[in-house]
């Protein structure tokens, strides 16, 4: 329990440094993608925002292949823990996923009860 | 079982030319092993084909006696400084600590002239004096028994690189290191065993005159 404990500091320390970033470049996308789908923006903003969300994890996947290509030597901070790279990836892909499921969520709910108000 | 880092048959190749050939190499705790030898003769590679993040393309990497198959590192046994450092530019020195270092050993670690009045400081803010000098040392207070240093002196004043040498000294008292820094004259202030790296070979060296034919202390 203490070993996973311990462990999990540094994957939430790698998600952390990682998810302002990411997030810009999978609303960037995600924007690009709402472009090309409705150039005459007739989504509505919340469902629109929403979608935009779905990107993050994207944007995570783009943030860490970008980071392979630049500089493949930035883990030894994580090695020196006996953490591996996919490890990482994993758990980040994971909280990232988590992430854009507890927004949607509160997206979700937030409709529902403007609908009820109106 | 004796605690013992063991490094067998170590091949490597960039392209067609070879690097390290049928190198072996052996550690114990109290050893402190200075890795010599000319830029380009694969001193960085040899470490970290040991500390499993690179691959050779032939090794056998035994930690007490345990073939190492996947990434020596996984172990937790093994900490390896890296050239180009390995703090995360965005974290304070202070939570770096508090992330690797157990609680009882924090307040140690920061009495310390060279590190206190940088513990709030990002690490991107430190020197790349004070940032090698406070990767070495929680490097050596860290619990993995087998440490790699590669060039830990650079960048670092006279008056550090004797911190430095202690530190080294103390660790070395549970822990096996194997360094290299191309300021040989440091290393040797500190090492009890010396390794040649030429012509792809690793040999170990008795005396520091013996390193002579090879270059060193040649305008003494």
């Amino acid at each position: 329990m203490l070993f996973l404990k311990n462990r999990s500091k540094f994957h939430i320390v790698f998600f952390k440094s990682r998810i302002k970033s990411s997030s810009g470049i999978g609303i960037l996308f995600g924007l690009i993608a709402q472009m090309a789908i409705d150039p005459e923006y007739q989504t509505p903003v919340i469902q629109m925002i929403n979608k935009l969300l779905l990107f993050i994890p994207i944007g995570m996947l783009f943030k860490i292949l970008i980071e392979e290509i630049d500089n493949k030597d930035r883990y030894y901070f994580y090695y020196n823990q006996g953490i591996t790279k996919i490890e990482l990836w994993i758990t980040s892909f994971i909280f990232s996923f988590s992430y854009y499921f507890i927004f949607n969520l509160i997206f979700t709910i937030c409709r529902h009860s403007l609908r009820l108000i109106v | 079982m004796q605690t013992q880092l063991e490094v067998d048959s170590v091949m490597k190749m960039y392209g067609e030319t070879t690097i390290l050939a049928d190198v072996y190499l052996s550690c114990i705790p109290g050893d402190i092993i200075g890795l010599f030898g000319r830029n380009g003769t694969g001193k960085s590679t040899l470490l970290k084909i040991i500390f499993g993040s690179l691959k050779g393309d032939r090794s056998c990497i035994r930690i007490n006696g345990t073939i190492q198959k996947h990434g020596t590192y996984r172990t937790g046994l093994l900490a390896f400084l890296p050239q180009d450092g390995y703090l995360l530019p965005e974290l304070s020195l202070a939570k770096c600590v508090e992330l690797l270092l157990p609680k009882e050993h924090r307040k140690d670690f920061f009495a310390d002239k060279h590190l206190f009045k940088i513990r709030r400081s990002k690490v991107s803010e430190m020197s790349g004096g004070e940032q090698r000098y406070a990767e070495i040392k929680l490097i050596l207070w860290g619990k993995a028994p087998f440490i790699l240093l590669d060039e830990p002196f650079q960048g670092l004043s006279p008056i550090v690189s004797e911190s430095v040498r202690e530190h080294i000294k103390i660790a070395s008292q549970t822990k096996g290191i194997i360094l290299t820094d191309h300021n040989f004259r440091e290393v040797h202030k500190c090492v009890n065993r010396i390794m040649l790296l030429n012509d792809c070979y690793l040999k170990e060296v008795r005396e520091p005159s013996d390193l002579i034919p090879f270059g060193y202390y040649e305008n003494d």
